[in-house]
């Protein structure tokens, strides 16, 4: 929840209405006034996600005696790093009040492709770049319809999600390509350090999709436009390269993850990633992205990914019924989205005083 | 009024007031319309003639007063049921449905049906369209075609039938000629002296002067909410009725505004023609200039606007800035040549509503406060410290959302946007719209101070005297052309009206005519 700001009006002592200082010169000068800090002014909108990873942790870790230990952490991070490179993707794309629903197909076209040249005896760098080159020129492909064609989104993505599993289905002969070289499992399946390739991985993501957003001008224009588009397009903002690029980074890190995938599973799959698309929707809803646009941070959508991964994970060690988990992740999203809202009308509540 | 003391008059409103908040937009009110009569209704923008008229149709409720139909009390009637009673209007904005057929749209809510009014039965649509269509002379028109193919004129004419054949004692026009070319004003002209002839009254609302002498019978004049006179055409001429409509002591609100002469020419737009117009666009600001564009609602002004910002495509016509060419269709472009648009609905086109003051503030010109595409926040801060002092914003942080500001301070934050591009031209579209007086008295002086550090003010105003207040000359438009232009000093309200509503198509002079317009 917001600290609702302390109006200006109810400081008393200070008989000047707000009406007649509006326009007084060296109001700037005035004394700041007072605010209690709250949780989400030091941690934003994530704070209530870290929160509720926190308390998912703590408890796994009481329940079970095997949460704590290093294979399992291995293991999460396996879980969570696909799910969490989408959300980072998804994140992008829902900035700008947009969606991208052909991220699990466009995993999959990518991890196949790169699979059949493995097989065809390509050297393991080319098919990989490649690979992910596809899942890049597929985001392209849903940017330039979105931005310069005007078609909705949702439609645009619903299409390609089509598009790119019947693509897959059909080059694969819907088999599985296995016999993948090892020295192309290694990619997702070693470590560095001591340290696993796939952390490491998510590390990478992470860092430069949060300096991206943070930092930068066309992160800057990615909010922009996610708040107004209109605005944003008067302001000089270039409207549709911003859109053509946030869709080729949702396809390029959905390539990366199609990698990633068969990689670690030394096979390229032609089912892979069904659904992935709404988890990764999950994960920056869950992370605190909204789907109107403007909000959201890549660590929440990470975050979210996380929650979602490690309430699997606790639950396989607690050997609970997966479908009580499926309800339990559904749940979450609304929780998720409720406090949004209510935190939402909190500062309308505030702003009306204000 | 009350020459005919047997007959009923149609609708009769007194002491109607409605207010929204703090604003009164109608103050005691009367009005009596009787069959047969053309009631011209005469005021500026914002004088409350919308909010009559919606009164009367149902479309709001009135805080008080009495509103009889026939003689009989309407109370609060809904928009079916004032339809219902009698009364009908043809909107400005066309509110035919465009992806349904003409025969549909006319008896559109009471469709001929059968079979528990489950089934239509599309003869007796087709004819009683027919019949609908031929009392307005659209004989010709296929009941069968969709309302989106037909010209706009036309698309008027229907309308009007779809109001009559609802058995319409009263027709309201609102503004009914804006988007009709003269020809086609013409005919809605004969048109309403038809329905006159027929005993059906008329409530006639326009912005042209010329057309309320030519089918007039009676003008109500409303001014800020009130009501100053009601009387026959006969007692007005062009400029009795252009100072009632007026009328008003201007304010002592504007800054002292010496213009500089022979500044160095900022914004030069030769043969600007707007999608859709056939006229000619020119014209020059020169440095430390404001120019003023007058104008009726709906004339062009804010089109004019957008399309040297290049917000909106344009049919052809070039854009200088500073000199130098600038490729159109590109608000970038015009931004980076030194342009920045401030305008009308600040809230859609202007803020970034989600994102902080400091953010709003620099996202026109983020190349200024980053180096290699990385943003750097210390630099953007130094932008506003150096900027928001002079603008007297009052706010808590420069991360506060934009949002949480108040509407003139909001404007502030707009305006620091295009200081920190330092853009040469400044394009406001009324820009005091929904700004309380002191700031708008802060606007008015910030407007002084930037023509004063040399650049080069365009302001659309719809208020008069703000128009005139601030601005060194004031290009008049009308019909996506420029109809005159006047010298601020020189000119008063009235010349921009007569100008604006087409009465004389000469510069400024008392004796500008009350010549009717061909």
């Amino acid at each position: 929840m917001s600290t609702p700001k302390v109006p200006r009006q109810s400081d008393s002592g200070q008989a000047t209405p707000p009406e007649a200082r509006e326009g007084t010169p060296g109001s700037r000068e005035e004394e700041p006034e007072e605010r209690v800090l709250g949780l989400t002014d030091i941690l934003g909108r994530e704070a209530g996600g870290l929160l509720v990873l926190l308390v998912l942790i703590a408890a796994l870790t009481i329940a079970t005696e095997t949460f704590l230990t290093g294979t399992n952490l291995a293991n999460l991070v396996r879980q969570v790093t696909v799910f969490a490179v989408l959300a980072v993707g998804q994140l992008f794309v829902i900035l700008t009040a947009g969606i991208d629903l052909s991220v699990g197909s466009v995993l999959a076209l990518s991890g196949a492709v790169t699979a059949q040249m493995l097989v065809a005896g390509v050297p393991v760098p080319v098919a990989a770049v490649l690979g992910i080159i596809i899942g890049l020129l597929l985001g392209v492909f849903n940017g330039v319809l979105v931005a310069f064609f005007g078609i909705p989104p949702f439609i645009t993505t619903l299409g390609m999600l089509g598009m790119a599993r019947g693509m897959v289905l059909l080059i694969t002969d819907a088999r599985t390509i296995s016999g993948l070289p090892e020295s192309f499992q290694v990619i997702a399946n070693g470590s560095v350090l001591g340290v696993p390739n796939l952390l490491v991985a998510l590390l990478i993501v992470g860092v430069v999709a949060t300096f991206v957003l943070g930092r930068t001008v066309f992160g800057r224009y990615v909010y922009a436009v996610g708040s107004n588009a209109e605005s944003a397009r008067l302001s000089g903002v270039p409207v549709t390269r911003v859109l053509v690029t946030v869709y080729a980074i949702s396809g390029l890190l959905a390539g990366v993850a199609g990698v990633l995938i068969a990689s670690r599973l030394g096979a390229g799959i032609p089912t892979a990633g069904t659904g992935y698309e709404l988890q990764a929707i999950a994960g920056a809803v869950i992370g605190g992205a909204s789907l109107s646009g403007a909000k959201g941070r890549a660590l929440g959508a990470i975050l979210g990914a996380l929650i979602m991964a490690t309430l699997e994970n606790g639950g396989n060690l607690l050997g609970v019924d997966p479908f009580y988990l499926q309800i339990a992740i559904g749940a979450l999203i609304l929780i998720a989205v409720f406090f949004d809202q209510v935190q939402q009308r909190g500062l309308r509540f505030g702003r009306a005083s204000a | 009024m009350g020459a005919n003391d047997r007959v009923e008059p149609v609708v009769q409103l007194s002491g109607v007031s409605k207010t929204f908040g703090a604003v009164q937009a109608l103050d005691g009110v009367d009005l009596e319309i009787m069959p047969g009569e053309v009631r011209c209704l005469a005021g500026e923008n914002g004088a409350g003639k919308s909010t009559l008229i919606k009164i009367l149709t149902g479309a709001i409720r009135r805080d008080a007063g009495d509103y009889r139909v026939g003689g009989s009390d309407a109370g609060n009637p809904t928009p079916a049921a004032a339809r219902s009673l009698g009364v009908g209007v043809v909107y400005q904005e066309l509110s035919l449905l465009p992806d349904l057929s003409v025969e549909e749209n006319l008896l559109m809510g009471r469709l001929p049906a059968s079979g528990g009014g489950l089934l239509v039965r599309s003869g007796e649509l087709r004819a009683s369209a027919q019949r609908m269509l031929g009392r307005v002379g659209l004989e010709y028109v296929d009941p069968a075609t969709f309302a989106s193919e037909l010209p706009a004129s036309t698309r008027q004419m229907v309308e009007v039938a779809k109001v009559l054949g609802a058995d319409a004692r009263l027709v309201i026009f609102d503004e009914p000629t804006t988007s009709l070319a003269e020809e086609e004003a013409g005919r809605l002209l004969r048109l309403v002296s038809q329905l006159k002839a027929e005993g059906i009254a008329v409530l006639y609302v326009t912005h042209r002067l010329e057309e309320m002498f030519k089918v007039g019978d009676t003008i109500t004049v409303l001014r800020d909410g009130s009501l100053v006179t009601t009387a026959p055409v006969s007692e007005f001429d062009h400029d009795s009725l252009i100072r009632a409509m007026v009328g008003r002591s201007v304010e002592n609100l504007y800054p002292e505004h010496a213009p500089k002469e022979g500044g160095k020419l900022l914004l030069s737009v030769r043969g600007l023609r707007l999608s859709g117009s056939e006229h000619d666009v020119n014209l020059e600001v020169r440095a430390g200039e404001i120019v003023g564009l007058g104008g009726l609602v709906g004339a062009g002004r804010t089109e004019i606007l957008r399309a040297i910002f290049g917000a909106d495509p344009i049919e052809a016509g070039e854009i200088e800035v500073n000199g130098e060419l600038l490729k159109s269709g590109s608000p970038r472009r015009a931004v980076e040549a030194g342009l920045g648009l401030i305008s009308e609905d600040r809230k859609e086109e202007g803020l970034l509503l989600d994102l902080s003051i400091r953010e709003n503030v620099s996202v026109a010109d983020l190349s200024e406060v980053s180096r290699g595409g990385v943003v750097s926040q210390a630099r953007e801060r130094s932008v506003l410290d150096r900027l928001l002092s002079d603008l007297r914003l009052r706010y808590d942080s420069y991360e506060q959302p934009v949002s949480s500001l108040s509407g003139g301070n909001q404007q502030k934050v707009l305006l620091a946007r295009w200081l920190a591009t330092r853009a040469k031209v400044l394009l406001f579209d009324e820009p005091t719209k929904g700004v309380d007086v002191g700031a708008k008295a802060d606007i008015y002086r910030l407007i002084g101070d930037l023509a004063a550090r040399g650049i080069g003010v365009v302001v659309v105003s719809s208020y008069l005297p703000e128009l005139l207040g601030i601005c060194d000359r004031v290009i008049v438009v009308r019909e996506n052309a420029v109809a005159g232009e006047l010298d601020a000093k020189g000119a008063t309200e009235e010349d921009v009206m007569r100008l604006a509503s087409g009465a004389a198509g000469g510069a400024a002079g008392p004796e500008g005519g009350a010549s009717v317009h061909a």
